[in-house]
């Protein structure tokens, strides 16, 4: 009688826990993640695009990405904070993808260049040379000139000190100078 | 500016219809399309549940199963005690000595049904030699409720009375714990409050090698010998286990027989017609001149025309105190 009483409470505050995780789980809705998917795919596409190589890895973290936004409870203060979110987000996928065991003991059937051949030449110029940077340099490449985030904003969002993306800023100009033999970085 | 260079590079990077799309659908599949449901499936919830149900009925079962609820003593020499679940299953198992330990070493009754547990034991103890023909069985049961107790009280004398003479009993939970204090299984111990309300002056030890026969006996002895009125009392206070009724019975009534006896010689103005009971006419004039002559003497002489009386009785009196030593004796096992 009492396994019976004690079975009938469990299960009622086991319910009761559900319909609270039911509530917290799902936090945005269709629209929202839609909207956030037309405005950050470019970029989500760019960040995976100078880490990975192929595209079923992209495909991953897309996926990745945007099931973590769907199930997190965070609240963006602004359109900034949501896309270093977003940026940052990313980024872990990326370094969890590219450290997971399956992917450190396996080849791809095919290198992925992204959408390098359709570029005009110019530019696939530009992107195998900053793709050729070693991988630490790449991501203050692309905040920086891409996105234009100033070397303390980079070290926020990358969780570095301010003085290592200065470092990492001037040495990849450098790289890229010598690459792409321009003039102007 | 080669600013600008890479800017236009990366900006002809675009994410393709195609991996959007992907991701809206891997989003729908895995949100269950934007329900507010639980991102945990129904079926996982289900496992955990079940899961969480198995573990309790389990436990519960276990509880029911595994913890006795009541006990019973057996003792012959041999002191055993088993634990019976709420299915009348033996589930524990305790000796008190030696005896018992060799006998249960080479017994398993555990998860037996507790009769043909007793069954078991009290066989291999006619074959090892602890249980004749005629030595007592205590059987004691304690902790049941009284419905049950009395269930497997009549129970269990059925199944052993083809082995000895059975002594069934019941006592509390108290009892037997504090049986268990003493080291002995509750029908050893209600034996032994029984020898030492007789004689204060016996211990545990005293008894401690002795087998129920033996102490049987020795209540017999002393309560043949002191005081035959304790005998009937005890006799009706272990009524309520009744094993061998009809020796119990003959102990009652000869030990009743007896008691009338010495109570009527105790008394001197009603002693004229225990004698004239006894059938003796010339004493009964020798007391009554005696009674008349000296009343100093009447005392003593009193004495000596009682062991007259007892002389001339004879055929009466040593039958009634034979009687008494063998049917008490009787008595003391059959209760």
């Amino acid at each position: 009688m009492a396994a019976v009483t004690a079975v009938i409470t469990a299960a009622a505050i086991m319910a009761a826990d559900t319909t609270d995780k039911r509530r917290g789980s799902i936090v945005r809705s269709e629209q929202e993640v839609n909207r956030a998917l037309e405005k950050y795919a470019d970029t989500i596409q760019r960040l995976c695009m100078i880490h990975l190589k192929n595209y079923h890895d992209t495909e991953d973290i897309f996926q990745t990405v945007f099931l973590k936004y769907v199930l997190s409870s965070v609240v963006f203060e602004n359109a900034e904070h949501e896309k270093a979110w977003f940026i940052r987000v990313t980024l872990n996928a990326c370094k969890d993808l590219l450290k997971s065991f399956f992917h450190s003991h396996t080849v791809p059937l095919e290198e992925w260049t992204g959408q390098m051949e359709d570029q005009v030449p110019e530019h696939s110029e530009v992107l195998a040379a900053v793709l050729s940077l070693p991988v630490k340099y790449r991501n203050v490449v692309y905040l920086h000139y891409y996105e234009d985030y100033s070397a303390a904003e980079i070290g926020r969002i990358l969780g570095k000190n301010v003085n290592t993306v200065y470092t990492l800023l001037t040495r990849s100009k450098k790289l890229l100078k010598e690459k792409l033999g321009g003039e102007g970085f | 500016m080669s600013d600008r260079r890479l800017k236009e590079a990366f900006d002809n990077i675009h994410a393709d219809e195609q991996m959007k799309r992907h991701t809206q659908e891997f989003l729908a599949r895995k949100t269950g399309g934007y329900r507010r449901g639980s991102a945990v499936p129904y079926w996982r919830m289900a496992a955990a549940m079940a899961c969480l149900l198995f573990v309790l009925f389990g436990s519960g079962g276990w509880f029911l199963f595994f913890i006795p609820v009541s006990s019973i003593s057996v003792d012959v020499n041999p002191s055993v005690e088993l634990g019976v679940n709420r299915f009348d299953r033996v589930v524990t198992v305790e000796t008190y000595n030696d005896d018992g330990q060799d006998i249960m070493s080479s017994l398993n009754v555990r998860f037996m049904d507790y009769r043909d547990a007793l069954d078991k034991i009290l066989d291999l103890e006619s074959r090892e030699a602890y249980l004749a023909e005629d030595s007592c069985i205590a059987i004691t049961v304690s902790g049941a409720a009284e419905g049950k107790q009395r269930e497997m009280l009549a129970c269990l004398h059925t199944c052993a009375s083809s082995y000895g003479n059975v002594h069934c009993s019941s006592g509390s939970h108290g009892e037997a714990e504090a049986a268990h204090a003493a080291g002995m299984t509750l029908g050893r111990y209600q034996a032994f409050l029984e020898l030492q309300a007789l004689d204060p002056s016996v211990t545990t030890e005293d008894i401690e090698g002795l087998t129920m026969n033996q102490i049987w006996d020795w209540i017999g002895e002393l309560g043949g010998n002191t005081d035959n009125s304790v005998q009937g009392g005890n006799a009706a206070h272990h009524g309520t286990g009744h094993g061998c009724g009809g020796h119990h019975g003959t102990a009652g009534s000869d030990s009743g027989a007896a008691q009338e006896n010495t109570g009527l010689s105790d008394g001197d103005s009603v002693q004229d017609e225990a004698d004239t009971e006894n059938g003796t006419a010339q004493q009964n004039a020798a007391d009554t001149e005696n009674g008349t002559a000296q009343q100093d003497t009447a005392g003593t002489e009193n004495g000596t025309a009682q062991q007259d009386t007892a002389g001339t009785q004879n055929g009466t009196a040593v039958q009634n105190g034979g009687g008494c030593g063998q049917n008490g004796h009787h008595g003391g096992h059959g209760h």
